[in-house]
């Protein structure tokens, strides 16, 4: 009977793992609650680096090379189910599907959870036609459907360039692009956004995208006490891991833009990281092939010092007994 | 490693800082007037961070706003509480939880 | 209306073309929709330059897609009488009969969808 871990979310992150630990003989069950695996890849199109140093693939075909390797090793996918909860240092799950909730357990947890887009209210924020960076991409990108013409994009960083390259792509138009204090905006229109206001000047536009950056979604690793430590050039608060990314020791690993945003490169090499580590807890990989993966890719060592030198940290605590 | 813009602390009266809960800028101020000192507090007094997202849309927010009330760095501002589920689940679905394993 | 002038992205120089696949008819405060066989009900509103998909409970504001993954609240519409369906992450079929969610929206049990088209 090999020992189980359970990998949720399916990203680049995810899939990394979840084929590293099944080659090395886990049982790897992982949940995604999309009906279809890849995470951001299924939304991007620029082109991304998967492998540090190596040319930059569509993210189309980085997904499905990844997909590839995870049913290779036999990986047991779960789509469309919704990991809801997580208990007991990780090793119980509550996981929603189909209309029905049932109980996972196993041995450990690798949380790859991604990342989801930071807030920025400003005045008509919540209008009809404003959407959050993420969201406008995937209406583009994945569901190909244009909500207007007219553009404006909040945000000054990667996020909002690659938007502004995504929205050109389609055939729309970005009229104004910046970050201003949110006092200096406003979103209105009629029955829907036809104006973005930025100071003194008004810019007719039909959509606008808060693109400002990502924060990490840990919550399932905070929910079973991992530590949380802010950290603004990782997104906020990010789960406080070791240098192989584990957080509650045997039992509980985080990789990826939960762990602190950054690349798919570093997505998928932290990934691959937390699924050997996993793997070597089990005793089934050994240390060499475990300092092999941490070398992968510069920022590794790099996110891990950061993290390392994060001063307060925040441990929510756990009340209440194991499921069952 | 990201250059996000972190939200700034934001008083701008009727605009609203939690969009799931429909909970105003002025609310969370007035919070923090009367005593708020975290993240929590001011959940449990305005309902900012309860509603569909759990916190995801205005959590950095609050964050920011109770550091500025208090003084305190934004990076010694404790996290909201995250408690299961991550998403709104009908009870029914949960009233029909399966023996584990099945 | 006011209309953003929304359109569906048939080509593109980086994506295949948009693939044919069957539509899908339903209706949205009584007004035919056309959407393609799984797709969101919002990407089909959307789609179709509709951007008011509900109305919050507390101060009466408009609301449409926003988050576009689920994790928000602002996409919710009444689908065949139930309220609250994220129409971001619930698929179009044919015959739906979906309509604007006022404020909290009530369950109309004894609704029977019109599925004769």
């Amino acid at each position: 009977m090999s020992p189980r871990i359970a990998v949720v979310g399916a990203g680049p992150a995810g899939l990394a793992a979840a084929a590293v630990a099944a080659r090395a003989g886990v049982t790897v069950d992982l949940f995604d609650e999309r009906d279809q695996a890849g995470g951001q890849l299924t939304y991007r199109v620029q082109p991304v680096e998967a492998e540090f140093g190596r040319p930059a693939e569509r993210p189309f075909e980085l997904a499905k090379r990844l997909l590839a390797e995870a049913a290779e090793a036999r990986v047991l996918p779960h789509l469309g189910s919704l990991v809801a909860g997580s208990f007991d240092n990780g090793q119980q799950l509550l996981v929603v599907e189909n209309g029905r909730s049932w109980i996972w357990d196993g041995d450990a947890l690798i949380v790859t959870s991604g990342s989801t887009d930071l807030p920025y209210p400003f005045p008509g924020a919540t209008y009809p036609g404003v959407f959050s960076g993420r969201g406008l991409q995937i209406l583009i990108n994945r569901y190909r459907v244009l909500p207007g013409r007219r553009f404006a994009i909040i945000g000054g960083a990667e996020e909002a360039e690659e938007l502004a390259i995504d929205i050109m792509l389609a055939g729309g138009e970005v009229i104004w692009s910046g970050i201003a204090p949110a006092p200096f905006l406003r979103a209105g229109g009629i029955k829907g956004v036809d104006v973005l206001g930025v100071g003194n000047e008004d810019f007719a536009v039909d959509v606008i995208a808060i693109a400002v950056g990502r924060q990490p979604d840990a919550a399932l690793a905070t929910m079973v006490g991992v530590p949380l430590a802010f950290a603004a050039d990782l997104g906020g608060l990010v789960p406080v891991v070791d240098d192989r990314l584990e957080a509650v020791p045997g039992h509980v690993f985080v990789a990826g833009d939960a762990a602190g945003v950054g690349s798919v490169a570093v997505a998928i090499a932290e990934g691959r990281l937390a699924g050997a580590a996993a793997a070597a807890r089990l005793g089934l990989l050994d240390d060499d092939a475990l300092a092999a993966m941490r070398g992968a890719h510069p920022d590794l060592a790099l996110r891990s010092a950061r993290r390392a030198s994060l001063q307060s940290a925040f441990v929510q605590p756990y009340e209440g007994p194991a499921l069952s | 490693m990201t250059d996000s813009v972190m939200p700034e602390p934001f008083d701008a009266g009727a605009t609203l800082v939690c969009r799931c809960e429909e909970i105003r800028s002025e609310e969370i101020v007035a919070a923090l007037a009367a005593g708020a000192a975290t993240v929590n507090d001011v959940k449990r007094r305005t309902r900012a961070g309860m509603g569909a997202c759990q916190g995801i849309f205005c959590v950095p927010v609050l964050a920011a706003m109770v550091s500025q009330a208090t003084g305190t760095p934004i990076d010694r501002i404790a996290p909201m509480t995250a408690r299961p589920p991550v998403r709104p689940v009908p009870l029914e679905i949960l009233a029909s939880l399966t023996e584990p394993g099945s | 209306m006011s209309d953003p002038g929304a359109m569906r992205i048939e080509t593109h120089p980086i994506l295949e073309p948009l693939s044919t696949v069957s539509s899908v008819t339903f209706s949205f405060d009584g007004l035919i929709v056309v959407g393609r066989v799984d797709e969101p009900i919002a990407v089909a509103l959307l789609a179709a330059g509709i951007r008011i998909f509900r109305t919050m409970p507390r101060y009466g504001d408009p609301r449409g897609g926003y988050c576009m993954v689920g994790r928000c609240a602002d996409c919710m519409v009444v689908v065949d009488g139930v309220p609250g369906v994220r129409a971001c992450v619930t698929m179009v079929s044919a015959g739906l009969d979906v309509r604007t969610q006022q404020e909290l929206g009530e369950l109309d049990a004894s609704f029977v969808p019109d599925r004769g088209r």
